[in-house]
């Protein structure tokens, strides 16, 4: 490597060794006495060098680290923690149900919320969707039992079997020695649950967690549980009464295990309600046990009835459309400014022992003053029994029952002869 | 006299013992000062940025976790350094004229013009060209020290070399001839 280029890149870094004896003298006299010492022992540099060379690699793996045990402690708490479950837990178990069996035992409260009497209790099961079931057991009854067969003396079973295009519901019960059936054919099919039986778990799901609060641990049936507590307005907002409503859950799952409700008595003490125990969560169910039982050695009395509902496209009631609700002697309450609007027609069709009952059905939906003026004649306890008129002419009117706190009114119009289609044809408009 | 390695000095260093410190700055400093040339293009400033380096290195010795790759520590430290200086001079720069970056470069150490343009040249090589060479000319051509000092190994060394070289040969032979 003795090239021209060799010799001048020689002289090139001759440069650098220019005063160098000076400068060597004045940096070891600016030293300080000693260099610093190590700021950790040797063995956690050692498990540095490990993990990243360079200052911004262990920064880099410092930082993995930290967000690892974020993720981590995320993860689990408290949500999987031991005792860690939140309200959030139990209720997306609710949500996520396929199917449930569950024993309701209802107490009947005196009128002075005194004491709790045991009136019954219904062994329910549901599964999804929109097939359920409902068997009633009354306590100390001597009546005799719907399915002789049973174990048990059963005194009422409603049932709710559905098919992609209906829903078929039936309701067994025993009426002076013999087995009376009513089979209730909705179309389109109803998914929602149908009695307050079912409705208990869609109402604890929407229950939010800033309304509940855990009130400790319980051991039941052998299961771990976690308890939480809500006030019954948080379950049920319209209950007139004070009360709270207890639901215990499996403190790894967040599977209700069970569910009181307690109402407040006059006394301010709590007194026991309802008591949701023998849960089975996704519990395997036979289609079958949503069909019609056999009924052996009944003499049975079958009422067959079917509904049909419409949802109107066309929602507002002509401007030309003089309707009126009065009360039987004529007192106006309400007019067509009441009305936000027509909502949904139905035709219900009931054969009792060869005789056909058809009724046709419309409901309105009142705005905020329709309603206020409803529920002013609730409060007084006014007879509600009201006439609907949407054609002066023809003097068609109709029975209007009211709920309390309910956005409309359902009106008979059966004698109006005209099906909810040709209701919607000749009354209804999609104009504002 | 044996030649004592990097590792033994450190520890001497460590041990209080600062003529070990100054072998090592005999040792490395003109690499170093190569290397805050390149960014300095000034002898002085170079010079000052290597007393720097090696004033740093000292404070920090005790943070320095494998002693047998001293050399490289001091070159990262020396990176470091340049990159600082570089920043403190362009913003000075700016408030001070519009002078652009590449009239960074000041007075010539060499009344050699062909000296210079070669000087001048290194610095157009990329870094690491640019380390093989200074790491082999100020080792005494020694190419066990240069590639010890770069942790590289041997057939590494050669090929940055000679790339480095030849790349050199071919930005001289792009200047005039009487620069050459």
């Amino acid at each position: 490597m003795n090239s021209p280029i060799d010799e001048k890149l020689k002289r090139v870094y001759e440069v650098f060794y220019h005063d160098h004896d000076r400068l060597r003298g004045n940096l070891l006299g600016s030293l300080p006495a000693q260099p610093c010492e190590p700021p950790l022992s040797r063995n956690v540099f050692k498990l540095w060098y490990f993990l990243g060379g360079t200052k911004m690699k262990r920064q880099i793996v410092a930082a993995a680290i930290a967000a690892a045990i974020m993720l981590l402690a995320l993860n689990f708490w408290p949500v999987n923690s031991k005792d860690g479950i939140a309200w959030a837990d139990v209720v997306r178990q609710i949500h996520e149900v396929k199917s449930l069996v569950w024993v309701w035992n209802e107490e009947e409260i005196d009128s002075a919320y005194s004491a709790p009497k045991v009136k019954g209790r219904w062994k329910c099961y549901y599964k999804d969707p929109g097939m359920s079931r409902e068997d009633h057991f009354i306590v100390g009854t001597t009546q005799p039992s719907v399915l002789p067969d049973a174990t048990e003396r059963c005194n009422r079973i409603n049932i709710r079997g559905m098919t992609p295009t209906k829903s078929n519901s039936y309701d067994l019960a025993v009426l002076e020695k013999k087995a009376w059936i009513q089979i209730t054919t909705f179309s389109p099919p109803i998914t929602r649950l149908p009695t307050e039986a079912m409705a208990i778990w869609s109402k604890l799901g929407r229950i939010t967690s800033d309304k509940t609060c855990k009130i400790g641990h319980k051991e039941i049936n052998g299961i771990a549980c976690v308890g939480f507590e809500a006030h019954i307005n948080a379950f049920e907002p319209r209950i007139p009464m004070k009360g709270k409503v207890r639901v215990w859950s499996e403190k790894d799952t967040g599977i209700p295990v069970l569910v009181e409700l307690q109402y407040q008595a006059k006394g301010g003490t709590y007194i026991s309600g309802t008591t949701i125990d023998h849960i089975q969560w996704n519990a395997v169910l036979s289609d079958d046990l949503f069909k019609l039982p056999d009924l052996k050695g009944w003499k049975v009395e079958e009422v067959r009835s079917s509904s049909e509902q419409v949802f109107f496209s066309c929602t507002r009631l002509r401007n030309d459309i003089p309707f009126q609700v009065r009360r039987k002697d004529g007192t106006l309450i309400l007019n067509v400014a009441d009305v936000f609007s027509m909502k949904k027609g139905g035709i219900y069709t009931t054969l009792t022992n060869g005789k056909l009952k058809k009724q046709v059905e419309v409901f309105a939906v009142l705005n905020q003053e329709g309603r206020d003026k409803i529920k002013k004649i609730w409060a007084k306890g006014q007879n509600l029994e009201l006439l609907a008129d949407f054609n002066g002419k023809s003097q068609s009117a109709g029975y209007v029952p009211i709920s309390n706190n309910g956005p409309g009114i359902m009106i008979d119009i059966t004698s109006m002869n005209i099906t909810p289609k040709e209701f919607e044809d000749n009354y209804l408009t999609s104009g504002n | 006299m044996e030649k004592k390695n990097d590792t033994t000095l450190v520890a001497a260093v460590l041990g209080g013992d600062k003529l070990s410190y100054a072998e090592l700055y005999d040792r490395y400093t003109p690499l170093i000062r190569a290397i805050c040339y390149d960014t300095t293009r000034n002898l002085t400033d170079a010079q000052d940025l290597a007393q720097e380096v090696f004033l740093r290195a000292y404070e920090k010795l005790g943070e320095l976790r494998d002693t047998e790759l001293f050399s490289r520590w001091l070159i990262g430290i020396s990176r470091m350094c340049c990159k600082e200086w570089l920043r403190g001079h362009l913003q000075l720069r700016k408030h001070q004229t519009t002078l652009e970056p590449e009239n960074l470069e000041t007075k010539e150490i060499s009344n050699d013009g062909q000296i210079e343009e070669l000087r001048s040249a290194i610095t157009k090589l990329p870094e690491k060209e640019r380390l093989a060479l200074h790491a082999f000319y100020l080792q005494e051509n020694s190419v066990e020290d240069a590639c010890r000092t770069l942790d590289m190994s041997k057939s590494g060394f050669y090929r940055i070399l000679d790339r480095a070289r030849k790349r050199l040969a071919k930005l001289m032979q792009s200047l005039p001839e009487d620069k050459r």
